[in-house]
């Protein structure tokens, strides 16, 4: 066995390939990775739909036909209620992660979910 | 010599996920619901488990409805003496209470004095002029009626006993109305009744004010509060003006578009400005970050009503970082909220201290 310097110029090749690797694999996620995808519906506390944002569509509250969302273009909104006072209509389309927007006389919850990593909810 | 290329190899694979590993146990839940302090209220924690997440959640949600209950004065609940009663007994009778409403009474009156009156839990009788009307949506309420109701919001009329126990409204047509500190000030409590049964890491938003205890165990050093825009674009879309990264502080905005009426094509909101008896019309919206959550919500509304400089200095005094976004959308902000805020800088969630 001949006698090798304990790192040597290949290791050093190897160990950058891997780290341009691993930075582009990170920008990759950060800049295409970050979309928001689904909305959850929840009500009384209990996640009672799950929404596709990609997806566009229209459909109502199984618990309450009268509450009606909307999903267009990657965002979800309120587009109908009984309620009297129509906040959660007012909230308008929501597509970030950590978005929510609420129709309380329903005790219905919408609230963005998403691969984002800068995100966590959203102060309003 | 093998070997010693193989150990360094495999210390240098430890050095880098030790990190890694430590947030691998945890795993991050949420729930959603309505019910309390008349908002959507959101928790996140990363935990272990999803019982371990169960507990915190049980527990925050058990605090806060404690809490809801003492501090509602629209309602009455059996057996507890809480704000509704405390109004109802205005002119009457000082009423016994449990020490949490000793304490936000407390807090408030500490938060006027501060303010200098801009924030006054006292103006019950003035808000609950404009809340009618509110729900009505036809009309602005008279100013005869709001500078008469007006006459019964002096806060030293507001007696709190501290060893009896007990408040006092000393005159008939006072009321308490603490929709500006209430939620914030009781999510504080609930997210240290978790932090004290062991929860880490965890985030609460009560009415979109949002409480961070801890840091998210996913491997960066910050959680990300993002802050809406004030008002949907064109398309109906709620943008997001900017997001801060944070840890153990809260995030508390208050502005003008959630509850509102329009009255001759005009948006009237449910911030009133106790010098004019009229909806603060300086800013679209103003965010402020504090470690401590009713001090948070408190200067949010503060600084809302206040003119800059006033609240410039009064946010100086505290130690408060803030973003006033201008009726023209215009930012100011202080230097603390720049240094954290990724419009503003370059910092990012998996930074350090700023």
């Amino acid at each position: 066995m001949t006698d090798r310097a304990l790192i040597t110029k290949r290791d050093i090749r190897v160990f950058a390939a891997l780290l341009v690797f691993a930075l582009a694999a990170y920008a990759f996620f950060r800049l295409f990775g970050g979309g928001a995808e689904k909305a959850r519906i929840s009500v009384g506390g209990r996640v009672v739909q799950t929404a596709d944002l990609n997806q566009d569509a229209e459909f109502s509250l199984e618990q309450n036909p009268n509450v009606r969302f909307a999903v267009r273009g990657g965002a979800i909104a309120f587009i109908g209620s009984d309620c009297p006072d129509k906040v959660c209509v007012r909230s308008g389309y929501l597509k970030y992660p950590g978005q929510t927007a609420a129709c309380l006389p329903n005790r219905a919850v919408i609230f963005v979910t998403g691969a984002s990593e800068d995100t966590d909810i959203v102060a309003y | 010599m093998l070997n010693r290329r193989a150990v360094s190899f495999l210390l240098i694979i430890a050095v880098l996920c030790a990190g890694g590993c430590e947030t691998a146990r945890y795993k991050r839940f949420q729930t959603e619901f309505t019910g309390l302090f008349d908002t959507a209220t959101v928790i996140i924690a990363y935990a272990q488990s999803a019982d371990e997440f169960g507990l915190y959640a049980e527990i925050i949600y058990n605090r806060m409805e404690e809490l809801h209950r003492l501090y509602d004065i629209y309602n009455a609940y059996e057996g507890v003496n809480n704000l509704y009663t405390v109004n109802q007994n205005a002119g009457a009778a000082p009423v016994e209470v449990d020490r949490d409403i000793i304490d936000l009474l407390l807090f408030a009156r500490e938060g006027y004095d501060l303010s200098g009156g801009a924030v006054n839990v006292a103006m019950g009788p003035v808000l609950r002029i404009w809340h009618e009307y509110r729900e009505e949506g036809l009309a602005l309420p008279p100013m005869g009626a709001l500078l008469e109701a007006s006459r019964n919001t002096d806060i030293n009329d507001l007696i709190i006993d501290e060893a009896g126990g007990t408040v006092f409204l000393r005159k008939p047509g006072m009321s308490l109305d603490v929709g500006a500190v209430a939620k914030s000030y009781a999510a504080g409590l609930a997210i240290r009744a978790a932090s004290d049964a062991g929860m880490i890491s965890g985030l609460l938003s009560a009415g979109g004010n949002v409480t961070a205890a801890g840091k998210p165990m996913d491997g960066r050093n910050r959680w990300g509060v993002g802050i809406q825009e004030p008002e949907p674009s064109a398309d109906n879309t709620r943008e997001q003006a900017d997001t801060v990264y944070c840890s153990d502080t809260t995030v508390s905005c208050s502005g003008g578009y959630q509850r509102f009426y329009v009255v001759d094509g005009q948006a009237y909101h449910h911030i009133i400005d106790p010098g004019a008896l009229m909806p603060a019309n300086l800013y679209k919206q103003v965010a402020v970050i504090h470690r401590d959550a009713g001090m948070a919500d408190l200067l949010s509304t503060a600084l809302f009503i206040l003119p800059y400089e006033e609240g410039a200095a009064l946010a100086a005094r505290r130690g408060a970082e803030a973003l006033w976004i201008d009726t023209d959308g215009a930012w100011r902000a202080t230097d603390g909220y720049a240094a954290i805020s990724k419009t503003l800088s370059d910092y990012s969630a998996s930074d350090g201290s700023p």
